[in-house]
């Protein structure tokens, strides 16, 4: 039984569930600060509240569905391609106002580029080049966009 | 009605608007034929270019993407047995077949006739029914809009793959991110946790891109080179023979047929009308004993199918606002950045924009009929560029796209932050589509909600008595009861029984 239960709870639909009972907490957590009204005159927090409801409806289901189905596992498959892009994307949000747009990209193009094994530097240099030309190109000459690929801190 | 084709003719046919319908559906097809590179990534990515340009021009290129990606899916299916988008996959079977039969050409040139006669007759459906569904529609009320949007957010969410309920706790996730923000009813703040930037609410691009452009990316890294296709397609080789032809033609109306029905209704869409094509093919075609083995019908019906589906989907969307897929919802999104409110009033009140996106339809088909077949050979060349290379350029894409909205890198941390959860949600078999569906009715959903409650004075009952919306929920709970209810009740027989000798 116990065995079965701790199965149940870190299947795909237990997590699943779990994951749905937190957004049922984050909702109810903000509708407890709201106004809910009634039904003729709707406070803020009376739609958010039914959302909240059916996080609970649907998170039991999906607890009844792991109890079946426990030896279900969740795949996480190769963490590397999720890693790097999402660090590149982070090391654009901090590289764009501090060094400008040209080395963001750099960074955002050899961080992501290494989610794949076996890049030779020549031609991480030669993709970093192209696809800083090419955002130049599109977003700068023909937009007409205020994306600024050099440093500002020098200009001001 | 002619009346009103000449006037759209009008607007497609400026200049500006023709250009864009050209620059759309050439995009459309370049990403229909790259697998790994579907139309709601393309639409997303592109949706913050359209900012600067008139909602009729932004529209008709948005647009132009999707079903220029409906002719360009069909091409690495029947090349390479890659498809390049969903619903072109079931065009592999026979289509790549002809190509090992040395009939490649042919098999190109029917599945681009066979979409332009599908996409032309889905067209003609939308001129001809959008008007009087929106004259109907003009007779509901806040309870038959809550409950429509309602039924299409069901209905979108259960039909499609997977599970139900997964399904329906997105949509409920994407309508509460909706609804993020300033709440203009009562000017409470909520779900806003100090960030002003979120007072607007969660951006439908960084959202999208995050859901479906990164993890397109994260699922394509790595998979190692594709073949490359291999031997040339020559304009003489396209030349299908007269039996070919005449083959074809049936399977064409019929999927014609199909799809055109299939467009309608939510959550069905081109991919399950192709597949429903292809099934039907494999039981009256003239062939049907050697479907599978490279006949023509397999792939004129499908494409036909996935075509018409293509344009009638917008019926819904442009006529009631209710998108049947997150396609449509990203460009309803976009209608509503751009100012304009699609429903019944925009008939009425902007029949340029309405007629004049129905006239560059049918444009956009023909370019894609007439410029895209002499084509087909640069489309193919375009196959040989590695993914390697291809997706640190898409990224940057997707980020720059992002930040240009309105400058702020708050949207690259939404845009992580989708990607985030993005990835947790595969994980779980939670389908992302939904959410975006949810998350473009939020706030129109919550709007009816309230309205509909206030009017009558808190008594749900108005749902159900008045005749429309009573229909309508009688839809929504007959839906409920064909998705939900077997499922749950295979889990019940299942629980008690079985426990101990599963553990």
């Amino acid at each position: 039984m116990l065995d079965r239960l701790i199965a149940a709870s870190t299947s795909r639909s237990g997590l699943g569930a779990l994951l749905l009972f937190i957004f049922a907490g984050i909702t109810f957590k903000e509708v407890s600060g709201l106004r809910l009204g009634n039904p003729g005159a709707m406070g803020p927090g009376y739609f958010p509240a039914i959302l909240g409801g059916l996080f609970v409806l649907f998170g039991i289901i999906l607890s009844v569905e792991a109890w079946a189905n426990p030896q279900d596992r969740i795949y996480f498959g190769r963490m590397r391609p999720v890693v790097m892009l999402l660090a590149g994307i982070i090391l654009f949000g901090l590289l764009y106002r501090l060094l400008g747009g040209a080395i963001a990209i750099a960074a955002l193009v050899v961080v992501s580029a290494l989610a794949e094994r076996g890049r030779s530097p020549r031609e991480l240099a030669g993709l970093v080049a192209v696809v800083v030309l090419l955002v130049w190109l599109i977003f700068v000459v023909a937009l007409d966009l205020q994306l600024n690929m050099l440093p500002t801190w020098g200009t001001s | 009605m002619i009346d009103n084709l000449l006037l759209g003719f009008q607007v497609a046919l400026s200049w500006e608007t023709l250009m864009f319908c050209f620059a759309g559906v050439s995009i459309g097809m370049f990403i229909g034929v790259l697998p790994g590179v579907g139309p709601l990534a393309a639409i997303s990515m592109l949706l913050p270019l359209t900012y600067y340009i008139s909602p009729t021009d932004a529209l008709v290129m948005l647009a132009g993407i999707y079903y220029g990606a409906q002719y360009g899916g069909s091409v690495a299916s029947i090349l390479m047995r890659l498809p390049g988008t969903a619903s072109s996959a079931v065009v592999c079977m026979d289509g790549y077949e002809m190509t090992k039969n040395g009939r490649a050409g042919a098999a190109l040139f029917l599945s681009a006739v066979a979409s332009f006669i599908g996409g032309s007759i889905g067209i003609l459906l939308m001129a001809g029914f959008a008007p009087v569904l929106a004259e109907f529609a003009l007779k509901f009320g806040s309870q038959e809009y809550f409950l429509l949007m309602a039924l299409g957010l069901v209905a979108a969410s259960t039909l499609s793959e997977g599970s139900a309920v997964r399904g329906l706790a997105m949509v409920v996730l994407g309508v509460l991110l909706g609804i993020v923000g300033l709440d203009i009813t009562s000017g409470s703040m909520r779900f806003v946790y100090g960030q002003f930037e979120l007072m607007d609410g969660v951006s439908l691009v960084a959202s999208a891109m995050g859901l479906f452009g990164l993890g397109e990316i994260i699922t394509n890294i790595g998979q190692g080179n594709r073949p490359a296709p291999s031997g040339k397609v020559t304009l003489r080789s396209m030349v299908p023979s007269k039996q070919e032809l005449r083959d074809s033609l049936p399977a064409i109306w019929r999927g014609s047929a199909i799809g055109s029905f299939f467009g309608t209704l939510p959550g069905t869409g081109s991919t399950i009308a192709s597949f429903f094509s292809y099934a039907t093919e494999k039981k009256v075609a003239r062939n049907r004993d050697r479907i599978g083995q490279g006949i023509v019908e397999g792939i004129a019906g499908p494409e036909a199918a996935n075509n018409s589906a293509a344009q009638t989907a917008f019926i819904p969307t442009l006529t009631l606002g209710v998108p049947g897929d997150a396609v449509m919802a990203l460009l309803l999104g976009a209608m509503i950045v751009h100012g304009v409110t699609p429903g019944p009033q925009m008939l009425a009140e902007t029949p340029e924009m309405f007629w004049g996106l129905v006239a560059s339809f049918w444009l956009g088909n023909l370019i894609l009929l007439i410029f895209n077949i002499p084509m087909i050979g640069l489309w193919v060349s375009m196959l040989r560029i590695p993914y390697r290379l291809l997706y640190p350029a898409i990224l940057v894409l997707v980020v720059i796209g992002t930040y240009s909205i309105r400058y702020s890198i708050f949207d690259i941390y939404q845009l992580l932050g989708f990607g985030v959860l993005g990835y947790v949600l595969r994980l779980l078999s939670f389908p992302a589509a939904p959410l975006v569906l949810g998350l473009v009715l939020g706030p129109l959903m919550e709007e009816n909600f309230r309205r509909s409650l206030m009017l009558s004075d808190g008594d749900f009952s108005t749902f159900v008595t008045r005749p429309i919306s009573g229909v309508l929920f009688g839809c929504i709970v007959l839906v409920f009861l064909v998705q939900i209810v077997p499922p749950l009740l295979r889990l019940m027989r299942k629980t008690p029984q079985n426990s101990s000798k599963e553990a």
